[in-house]
């Protein structure tokens, strides 16, 4: 019996069925829709152009991966258990092991998909943001045309041809927004402001045809979150095999908060207690991961830096996933 | 095929439900004997909540028991080798939803590693077999329940396997649909297979079953060949053709000289099942060919 070819399809239904659940699509648009208003909700700067635009928006695909992990992680685990196809497909011959990693590697692959979404957003609205009180509607008008397309197409389809319509529009946001972000590159037009001191007075002065450049090393950034959110994903699969929708989310939102404030509760008391110690060890640390500040002074983040981090994440998902695995193998499929 | 080894045994399977404290909850089984021999037909009877569906699920390695012994084909039942062997049809039919009749079964194919030519030849065998080759691109969540039944069956013979569990194949069908899955069990039964079925309805599973144990409360309350358990042994029963009402006055009084009393006397009625499968049976010759799923009963080619 071939064992990647029994693997391969329950990976690709899990992907095919996580972005039916209109939450998923809702969370994305809104993530999406909020990261573009940015530059004209946040107008002023500090210290550096864009920073605090930049900033808003890792954190919030930050905060975005961690409410997808959990309506995922339910639906490829809890739900499935509880509407029994969990019971169906382990009554073919799959061990439980192979089960819970297609999950993860099918939930895992939607978070890259949405992680991709938000760092082409971050990347367009980071560019919009460049100057000012006058954000880049020559970026913003296609990101927002954008989404409304991907909806108006996602709606054709569903009408011609029956396919649901909250997967069918998460997957043309992601196709749209790929254009988008192509043709910012390829149209970067629009008038150039400058401020131009004149004596006691600004002015601003248009200059046409210069273009902001895109702030590549962002990717890096977006990276390292998408790490930190293949942990959380991980978590989230670990309680969705015991517990529901709510209670994985509070759970895994006691991780996330744990995790930010892990050096400020635990680091300076490890040096004392052991206690401290082992926890500031075993709790992730979403530090790593977090490399705005990096960004800011023109820093660039080294993929060097990216790839220990990836280790990190790995080491501790695998750890994660062993411990599901123990659960799962005992647990009872109804 | 090992002819001396049970197919199913359990000695004393016990299960109690537990919550999720882990304090017990419910006794859903309690100390089953089974052992199913190769190629019969095996009911397991009983009303609502007697256990059937917690049996099967052990027997699938879904559910841990809490004691006595099990095996399934001679191992195990949570060994994966033992799943490529058997088909299982749920209680309810567990499909999803988006998928349509040929996606579900191109799904539950591919968790057995079929694939390419083999694979589609299959299908095409299975939807023919239960009726479902016209749906077409229609998705299984707008199916009614016994269509949903009959790709729940479709998807258990997927692999073309050795043992068949089907936990209430009957509920939800019409009484044609019944009639096609008896025929099929079998047809399937006559191919070597073992099959065991679980039902509340009596009468649906009477003709086809060999053996049948009856659970109630999670306990065997008899078991046994079903013509020794359905056998009155003081009553005896005369079957007669059309007879002229001359003859049958002399047989009577024949009969009362022999016995002392006048036995009693009434026409055989044909049961509801034939009546009714006799009347669709007209129905559809006079309309032409017959609406939704078609009746044919045949098994799959590569089955037989
Ligand atoms: N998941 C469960 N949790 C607790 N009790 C259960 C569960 N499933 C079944 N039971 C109990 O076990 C008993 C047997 O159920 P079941 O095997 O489904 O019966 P049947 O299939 O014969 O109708 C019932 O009393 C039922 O309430
Ligand atoms: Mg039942």
């Amino acid at each position: 019996m071939s064992d990647r070819s029994s693997f391969f399809p329950l990976v690709r239904l899990t992907c095919v069925e996580i972005p039916r659940q209109p939450a998923v699509l809702l969370l994305t648009t809104t993530l999406i829709v909020f990261i573009g208003a940015l530059p004209f909700l946040i107008t002023h700067n500090l210290g550096e152009p864009g920073k605090l635009v930049r900033d808003s928006s890792l954190a919030m695909m930050f905060l975005g991966s961690l409410l997808l992990a959990v309506p995922s992680a339910c639906n490829a685990v809890s739900s499935e258990i509880r509407r029994g196809t969990a019971g169906a497909i382990l009554s073919k011959p799959i061990s439980r092991m192979r089960f819970l990693i297609a999950k993860y590697l099918g939930v895992s692959a939607i978070m890259l998909v949405f992680s991709g979404m938000a760092t082409l957003t971050i990347l367009i609205s980071d560019r919009a943001a460049a100057r000012a009180f006058h954000p880049g509607w020559n970026f913003l008008i296609p990101l927002f045309l954008g989404v409304g397309l991907s909806y108006v197409l996602a709606a054709l389809i569903n009408f011609a041809t029956g396919r649901p319509f909250a997967s069918t529009a998460f997957w043309c946001l992601a196709a749209v927004l790929i254009l988008v972000f192509l043709w910012t590159l390829a149209f970067p037009g629009g008038k150039e402001v400058r401020h131009e001191q004149h004596g006691d007075h600004t002015h601003e002065v248009e200059y046409a045809g210069q273009v902001v450049p895109v702030r590549w090393e962002i990717i890096p950034a977006c990276a390292a979150l998408t790490c930190a959110a293949f942990m959380i994903q991980a978590l989230a699969l670990l309680f969705a095999l015991r517990l529901g929708v709510v209670p994985t989310l509070s759970a895994c939102t006691g991780f996330f908060l744990l995790g930010l404030m892990s050096d400020y509760l635990l680091a300076r008391r490890a040096a004392d207690l052991i206690w401290a110690r082992v926890l500031y060890h075993v709790m992730p640390n979403w530090q790593h991961f977090w490399l705005a500040d990096a960004l800011t002074a023109g820093g660039s983040v080294p993929w060097a830096y990216v790839g220990h981090a990836a280790g990190y994440a790995l080491f501790w998902t695998l750890g994660i996933l062993l411990l599901a695995m123990g659960l799962f193998d005992r647990m009872e499929v109804r | 095929m090992m002819s001396e080894e049970p197919i199913v045994y359990t000695q004393g399977l016990q299960k109690i439900f537990k919550d999720f404290w882990r304090r017990p909850r419910a006794r859903a089984v309690d100390g089953i004997d089974l052992s199913l021999k190769p190629g019969e037909v095996y009911g397991l009877l009983g009303p609502n909540g007697s256990g059937k569906s917690t049996t099967i699920k052990v027997l699938l390695g879904l559910l841990h028991p809490d004691g006595g012994e099990v095996r399934v084909l001679g191992r195990p039942p949570r060994d994966v080798q033992v799943k490529s062997r058997v088909g299982y049809l749920p209680e309810e039919s567990y499909l999803y939803p988006y998928l349509d009749a040929r996606e579900t079964l191109r799904f539950y194919a591919a968790l057995f590693g079929l694939k390419g030519e083999l694979r589609e030849q299959r299908i095409d065998q299975l939807l023919d077999m239960v009726g479902l080759a016209h749906t077409g691109r229609r998705r299984v969540g707008e199916f009614s329940k016994g269509m949903a039944r009959r790709i729940g069956l479709a998807q258990a013979l997927i692999n073309d396997p050795d043992l068949v569990i089907l936990d209430e194949p009957t509920s939800g069908l019409d009484p044609l649909g019944t009639r096609q899955v008896k025929d099929i069990v079998s047809a399937l039964a006559k191919r070597g297979k073992t099959i065991l079925l679980s039902s509340h309805l009596l009468a649906d599973v009477e003709d086809v079953c060999d053996r049948v144990t009856i659970l109630y409360g999670g306990k065997v309350r008899a078991s046994g060949p079903i013509r020794e358990l359905l056998q009155m042994a003081n009553n005896l029963q005369i079957k007669l053709g059309d007879l002229p009402d001359e003859k049958r006055e002399e047989l009577l009084t024949a009969l009362e000289g022999v016995l002392g009393t006048r036995p009693d006397i009434e026409p055989t009625r044909r049961d509801l099942e034939t009546l009714f499968l006799e009347v669709v049976a007209q129905a559809r010759r006079e309309t032409g060919e017959g609406s939704g799923t078609r009746e044919e009963g045949e098994l799959a080619g590569f089955l037989q």
